[in-house]
């Protein structure tokens, strides 16, 4: 079942862990607490997320579903429209260390995810 | 220097927030933290370590194994040529350096930090770096 918005909760803006562009916010998903680090940029209505790293998940566990929804959650949460997500470094599953493709999200309800 | 621990997942926010507790910036700790992911191994300059074993422990849990570059800490000329069972005379020749430069250094003399870092390339790999030094004799 994917995760709706009433299954998650934003916890806010982590202030130690934020610094100029850098933010670090938490939310809370039916799989626990977890926390997105990323150096961002807002150009117009687009949410550019540099570097993104998510904490707090076990890998493969989520699902890509449930990831498009965090997604849109987050966008909803900082009034954009689309957010480009460029991923650090794997640091757990299938080859770490390597950086994963971009990915394009849209806020519409259903718009399925762009790989770059 | 940073390197990622094998047996342990790798938490990039924690370790990034471990560094920049001991002053780096959030987003050069991030970077940092990242070079180590891809490269395997990556540096940071810390400019305020309260204890070494606090980092090495926040460090550690967050998944990065930390290893502190020696070459600040003076190398003891006279244990380590005794170390090797070698004259002033044949370790000045063996690693290239004027034997009176050594008799200097036993003595107390300041040794430079590059001297220094040589020095301690000699403790770490000893053979390798008198290894380097030699020419085949036509």
């Amino acid at each position: 079942m994917t995760w709706t918005d009433a299954d998650l909760e934003w916890l806010g803006v982590s202030d130690a862990d934020s610094e100029g562009d850098i933010i670090t916010i938490s939310l809370r998903t039916p799989l626990g607490i977890i926390q997105i680090m990323a150096e961002v940029e807002i150009e117009g209505r687009l949410l550019i997320m540099h570097g993104a790293n998510i904490q707090g998940l076990e890998p493969n566990v989520a699902g890509v579903s449930n990831m498009r929804a965090l997604g849109r959650y987050v966008l909803e949460k900082v009034d954009c429209d689309e957010a480009r997500i460029e991923s650090t470094s794997r640091t757990t599953g299938a080859n770490p260390g390597r950086r994963t493709g971009i990915v394009r999200l849209r806020r519409i309800s259903g718009a399925a995810p762009v790989v770059e | 220097m940073l390197r990622p621990l094998s047996n342990k997942r790798l938490n990039l926010i924690e370790a990034t927030r471990a560094l920049a507790k001991r002053g780096m910036t959030v987003a050069a700790a991030k970077r940092a933290v990242e070079a180590a992911v891809e490269r395997g191994v990556a540096v940071a300059l810390l400019p305020t370590v309260e204890s070494v074993s606090a980092l090495a422990g926040d460090l550690r849990k967050a998944g990065i194994e930390p290893r502190r570059v020696a070459a600040e800490v003076p190398v003891d000329v006279k244990a380590l040529r005794t170390a090797l069972s070698l004259t002033q005379e044949e370790f000045a020749v063996r690693y290239g350096l004027n034997k009176r430069t050594v008799e200097k250094w036993e003595a107390g003399g300041t040794i430079n930090a590059s001297a220094n870092t040589y020095l301690h390339a000699i403790k770490s790999e000893p053979n390798a770096v008198a290894a380097a030094l030699e020419q085949e004799v036509a």
